[in-house]
Formats: C-alpha cells, sequence, structure tokens
C-alpha cells in the first residue's frame, strides 16, 4: 500500500508535477534528432504530430521530459504512489531504467504538448540472448510477474532478446476529453508502432507486456495482433517501487505474448491504419478497421 | 573531455578546469555559438529593440534564444539544463551584451531566478520549478527585491532594521500571504515565476526577510507599469503589485529570515555575471572604435595610425582584457566556492561597470559627431553602461562589501 505519511505537502508537489509537465510542449524535438533517428514521422496537416525516436537519438532534455508525461499521466490516474513521488522529490520516471534501443512514439499538438505516448523497450543494452536460454535476462514483465513467459507461450524458433519488444506506457493525455481526439491519438500510436514494426532493425518478432483487458488489449486488437495473456501470474512488487500502485490499484493486470506477422504482412496493417486516419469519418473507419482486421485473443495457463 | 552539442542545446559533459590562458573547449563552443546567432539575429534588430516602446518585448528573439539555451544555461542537467556553472553564463552574457546589454540581461535576470531555486538545495522546489525551463516554449524568471523605499536596504544586512514599508509576509496555515510591491523588476512583465523578497510580520524593517517562490499567474498578483528607461531598452523593468497573494510554504527558500543569507548568496554568484555584462558592452564599443578608426582617414591615414588614437585604443583593450580577467575568475570562483565569495565578484562588477563607461565615453568621442548619432549605435552603447552601476549592487555597495573583505579575509594571491 502507498505510505501518505507525507500528507498535503505530498498533494501538493504531486499537483506540481503534473501542472509542470502540463506546461512543457515538445514541438522542437523533430529538429533535435538526427535524421535517421525519426523512425516515424507523421503530420496530417492538422497540428497534431506523431513521432518515434529511439532513447539514444533524443536529447536529454526531451528524455526527461518524455519520463515526465508518463509520470504525469500515472499520477494522474492514481497509478503511483504520492509518497514515494514526494519523499523522492521525483518529477519524472527514472532515465536510467531505459535502454538506448527503447523507442518512444509519440503524438503532439500543435503547441508541442503531448498528447499519447506509448514505448517498444528493447531487452536491455547487453548482447542479446536466445529465448529459448533459461539463464537469459528477463524482460521487465517478467520480473514483475515472476514468470519465463516463454515457458507457458512457445518462443519462435531462432528468436532472440533483441527481437522483442515489451509495450509499455500506452497513455493519453488526461487533458484529452474529447472522444474523436482520443481515437485519433490512439490509431495515431499504433500506426506509429506498426511502422517501427514494420521497418525496425533486427526485425521484431514477438511483443510483450502486460495490460488490463478492458483498456489495452482492445488498442492492440485494432492491430490485428493475436494476443496470448497468460493467466494466473501476480504481480510482485516492493511497497515503495514506483509502479506498485500500477498494479496494486488495478483490477487485474495480466502479462502476454503476441507473436508478429512478417514485416511485409506488417506494412500491410500500416497501409490499413494509414487509410483508417485518413478517413473523414473516423469512427466509421475504425470501426470496420475492428471488423476487417481484428486480432485475436487466447489465454494459456501461467 | 568530451563535448556534447545536442543540436544547438548547450549541454555540457565532463568539465574542464579553465587556465589562466585558456577557456575549457566546450566554454569556448558555447561562446562562439552565442557570439553566431547574437552577430546574424540580434545585431540587426538592435536599433529596433532600443527604438521600440518601453512596453515592447522581442519574444521571438527570446525564443531563438531559449532554443540555443540560453534560458537554462545554470540549470543542472538532470533537470533538462546545459549544466554550465556562472563561468559559462559569463562568458555567453559578454557575447549578448557586446551586442544588446538589454537582451542580456533579460537571459541573466533568468539565472537571477533560478539562483535562490538552486541555492536551496531543497530537491523538491528545485523538481518543481527547474524544469519549466526544458520545454521548447520560452520561460523567463524574476527575481523582485527592489522596492520603491528599499534596495540597498535589503542587500545590506546591517541597514536591514533601518528598511521602510518593506513588502510583508504572514503565514497562513499551509500558506504564506504575500501584500506590497516590487519596483524596477526585471522580466517582471515576462517572467513565469519571480522569487519574491518579503518582511515576516512582526520583524522590524527587512529583519525578518524571507525568499519565496511566486508563480506570476497566482491570483492577487498583477502587473504594473513598465519603467521608461535610458538604456538596456529591450528588457523589461517593472513594478509588481502583490495583494492576499497566497503562497505554499514548500515554496519558501530556505526558511523563514532567510533572505538576507539568500540575497547575498544569489548576489555573490549574479555579480560575476554581470561584471561580464558591462566588459561585454565595453568589448562592443572597443570593437567599434577600431574598426572606426581603422577605416576614417585624417591627415592621410586611418585614425588607428595616429598615436593619440592608438594609444587611447591600446589603453581600452587594456581595460577589456583586464575586466574579462577579473569577471572569468570570479566566476570561476564563484561555482567552485561555497559559499561563493564576495570579494571577487565585487571586485568585477566595480570594475567592469567603470570601464564600460570609460570605453564607451572613450569609443564615443574617437567616432566624433557619428559617436554621438543613434544611427551608429555608440550612444546606446554608453547609455547601457551607465545602466550597470544601478543593478546588482552600485558602487557604493560593492565597495562596502569589497572593503569588509579588505579587512576581514586574509587570503593572498
Amino acid at each position: 500500500m502507498c505510505h501518505d505519511s507525507s500528507g498535503d505537502a505530498a498533494v501538493r508537489y504531486v499537483a506540481d508535477v503534473v501542472s509542470l509537465h502540463r506546461r512543457l510542449g515538445y514541438r522542437g524535438l523533430v529538429r533535435r534528432v538526427p535524421r535517421r533517428g525519426l523512425l516515424h514521422l507523421v503530420e496530417r496537416g492538422d497540428g497534431l504530430l506523431t513521432v518515434a525516436v529511439a532513447t539514444r537519438d533524443l536529447p536529454h532534455r526531451y528524455l526527461i521530459g518524455l519520463q515526465g508525461f508518463r509520470l504525469a499521466q500515472y499520477l494522474h490516474l492514481g497509478w503511483v504512489c504520492e509518497d514515494v513521488v514526494y519523499s523522492s522529490a521525483l518529477f519524472h520516471e527514472p532515465v536510467r531504467n531505459l535502454s538506448a534501443e527503447d523507442v518512444h512514439i509519440l503524438t503532439m499538438n500543435g503547441r508541442g504538448a503531448i498528447l499519447g505516448y506509448l514505448s517498444l523497450s528493447a531487452a536491455g543494452d547487453g548482447e542479446p540472448e536466445q529465448l529459448s536460454d533459461p539463464g537469459r535476462s528477463r524482460f521487465p514483465v517478467e520480473r514483475v510477474h515472476g514468470v519465463n513467459l516463454f515457458d507457458h507461450v512457445a518462443a519462435l524458433p531462432g528468436v532472440r532478446t533483441d527481437q522483442v519488444r515489451e509495450v509499455k506506457r500506452f497513455v493519453h493525455s488526461r487533458s484529452l476529453r474529447d472522444k474523436q481526439q482520443r481515437l485519433r491519438v490512439t490509431l495515431e500510436l499504433l500506426h506509429g508502432m506498426a511502422a517501427v514494426l514494420a521497418t525496425v532493425e533486427p526485425a521484431v518478432r514477438t511483443l510483450v507486456g502486460d495490460l488490463e483487458e478492458n483498456v489495452a488489449l482492445r488498442h492492440l486488437l485494432l492491430t490485428g495482433l493475436e494476443v496470448q495473456i497468460v493467466e494466473g501470474t501476480t504481480p510482485r512488487l516492493a511497497d515503495r517501487d514506483l509502479l506498485h500502485h500500477a498494479y496494486m490499484e488495478r483490477a487485474s493486470v495480466k502479462p502476454f505474448v503476441a507473436h508478429l506477422p512478417d514485416q511485409e504482412e506488417i506494412a500491410a496493417r500500416v497501409r490499413l491504419l494509414q487509410q483508417t486516419l485518413d478517413s473523414a469519418s473516423l469512427f466509421d473507419a475504425a470501426s470496420l478497421l475492428a471488423r476487417t482486421t481484428r486480432g485475436s485473443l487466447t489465454r494459456v495457463a501461467g | 573531455m568530451t563535448q556534447q552539442l545536442n543540436g544547438h542545446d548547450l549541454l555540457r559533459e565532463e568539465p574542464e578546469t579553465p587556465t589562466l590562458t585558456t577557456l575549457p573547449s566546450e566554454i569556448v563552443a558555447l561562446r562562439d555559438l552565442v557570439r553566431s546567432w547574437v552577430r546574424e539575429r540580434v545585431a540587426p534588430a538592435v536599433r529596433r529593440l532600443d527604438a521600440a516602446d518601453a512596453a515592447d518585448f522581442d519574444w521571438d528573439l527570446v525564443r531563438e534564444g531559449h532554443d540555443l539555451g540560453l534560458t537554462r544555461l545554470v540549470v543542472p542537467q538532470q533537470f533538462g539544463g546545459a549544466g554550465h556553472g556562472i563561468f559559462g553564463v559569463a562568458v555567453a552574457l559578454e557575447e549578448l551584451a557586446a551586442v544588446d546589454a538589454g537582451l542580456a540581461l533579460a537571459f541573466g535576470a533568468t539565472m537571477l531566478g533560478q539562483a535562490p531555486v538552486l541555492l536551496s538545495g531543497d530537491p523538491r522546489l528545485q523538481a518543481r520549478f527547474l524544469p519549466l525551463f526544458s520545454g521548447d516554449d520560452p520561460v523567463l524568471a524574476c527575481n523582485a527585491i527592489t522596492e520603491d523605499l528599499a534596495g540597498c536596504d535589503l542587500l545590506i544586512p546591517e541597514n536591514a532594521g533601518l528598511a521602510q514599508d518593506v513588502m510583508s509576509a504572514h503565514r497562513d496555515g499551509d500558506h504564506y500571504v504575500l501584500n506590497g510591491s516590487k519596483r524596477f523588476i526585471t522580466n517582471g512583465k515576462v517572467a513565469t515565476y519571480a522569487t519574491v523578497f518579503a518582511n515576516m510580520e512582526g520583524h522590524p524593517g527587512a529583519t525578518g526577510l524571507t525568499c519565496f517562490v511566486v508563480m506570476l499567474e497566482s491570483p492577487g498578483v498583477t502587473l504594473g507599469e513598465v519603467a521608461d528607461k535610458m538604456g538596456y531598452r529591450s528588457c523589461l523593468g517593472t513594478e509588481l503589485h502583490f495583494a492576499g497573494v497566497r503562497v505554499p510554504v514548500d515554496n519558501v527558500v530556505g526558511g523563514e529570515g532567510d533572505g538576507v543569507h539568500v540575497n547575498i548568496q544569489q548576489m555573490n554568484m549574479a555579480r560575476a555575471a554581470v561584471a561580464a555584462i558591462s566588459t561585454g558592452v565595453a568589448r562592443g564599443a572597443l570593437d567599434q572604435a577600431v574598426a572606426w578608426a581603422g577605416d576614417r582617414v585624417q591627415g592621410g591615414v586611418p585614425l588607428r595610425q595616429h598615436q593619440f588614437t592608438a594609444r587611447k585604443l591600446a589603453e581600452m583593450a587594456a581595460k577589456v582584457e583586464a575586466a574579462r580577467g577579473l569577471y572569468l575568475k570570479a566566476a570561476y570562483l564563484a561555482d567552485n566556492e561555497i559559499p561563493a565569495p564576495a570579494f571577487e565578484p565585487a571586485v568585477a562588477k566595480l570594475f567592469a561597470d567603470r570601464i564600460a563607461i570609460e570605453v564607451a565615453t572613450e569609443a564615443m568621442g574617437l567616432m566624433g559627431a557619428r559617436g554621438y548619432l543613434r544611427d551608429h549605435g555608440m550612444e546606446k552603447r554608453l547609455r547601457d553602461a551607465l545602466g550597470a552601476r544601478i543593478y546588482e549592487g552600485t558602487p557604493e555597495v560593492l565597495a562596502l562589501a569589497i572593503t569588509e573583505s579588505l579587512y576581514t579575509d586574509d587570503d593572498d594571491f
């Protein structure tokens, strides 16, 4: 449970951190990232801009900004213990937890305020290992749930850890209240994710992560993913872990594995998402997308 | 040493130690970047900025400067800043002031508003305010000390008991309530927050001086008139009024009554930077005089070949060199001594402020009638030079600080 020994001071501090990140805009990010570092860049003429960049190509202050946005949204959702944030004087999620190869996908408005974000986290900065190696380092989701996901979902033959990405922090800005805008941002992020997966080297073969079934899962299925949820695991984090609340406050957060089709098929899905986003009627187009490319869900025992 | 300039971001890594004759390479890179921007973008705008209405402010240039990192030079990297010390700030401000002292002060005053937050050593205060400068939208800060009846009385501890009608503060639960007004606050009209010094009620004069960080969008804060100044016209000196402004207890720098201490530390940090501004004004005047005397022919030869002119140029150059040496030393010590020393920054500012006036006056004389015309910009340099004698310590206040050190410090060279 969250300790609240700091009381009102922690509440005020957290409110200020949230307010701080609401003020900050990052429209200049595109100019500050080397061209080769822009893994995805789309602007549709209405001010919304979606970008995908790896940690290694992000100037430090932008990295802090992204990590701050993540923290601010989790604070909004009540998924981070205010007292932990206050006592540690945190104003962003720790940068040290990031890998140089993590890809950050974000959608910004015309002012550069972040409206939505997700990351495709890499296994780490060490040498790639075979997924079948029982001694391999674990992905964060595996560490939290105390499980080797590939004991329960067969790994694709020959796949290494650098061909697996963890989907993390699929969040919208809490200021985003318009339903169509929320859907638009969701689709932009998914489009960005698919575009990165279609091109990144080495080719990503599998996604992992954890999610609530009624939230992020719906989004992932929109991209046609075949998601296998591993049932029966229990997340374990220390009381003072920054993300303790994120797991304990939510109904049920379950790990998943989703093997990806080949990059040609992913590219086809990128085009479908593109068509959906270009449609004059976003809701209708999204419904059509859901009907035609909706992925599948299976459950395996953990 | 590795140096990283992310785009134009002035991010510093593994700082080198300056020597008596060389600047660290990352400082040279910073200097050259600022010099290039100032020459290309600021110089063409100087006349317009100087002639503009007192309340006009060029956000476009400030945005460009912010883009370069000039609003976050002294902000540590962990807060998204460039991580330079006063040394880097001072070098950058000399470059700015060589072209326009007002713009230099707009960025310098922001550093002054950051200083109490940095000095507080309070990680939460730092986390709440310093990252404000790390986004892409320009953010400025200001420092609000001066009042209608109190300037030096708030700077000199011995005078604190005699200060009159000082802005007041009293505690009310988890907040303090501020009442009063400030004057001549650089950036007051355009800053996001101010570090505000107010006296705790019940303490005579300014003996309970306390520093608060106040968001200027807070209810009860109103902006007064912008001062119509003789120089430094591209930055704004503004009245700030505080009527029942509620400030969270978390926004106190240090503690109740620590304001004088904070202020002294802040001044000792800032004076090296202001000395750099005056040095920049002097250098700008020297550069212009050198160009003039190299081109202008009198008696069949360029002015510079006349012995009297050569002597004047040489004296001016010596003064600029000496002023730069003093501010670099002061800035280095301000970065590396805790607490920042009083003596060297005061000496640097006293000297630089004086020679800026001398050099600008001499340069104006060399240019004859042209020096007196607005079109040529030299008279603006002189007006700017006179301004630095007023803010961040008059010569008289500086003399008190210097003399105090002469009698109390036994440091030798």
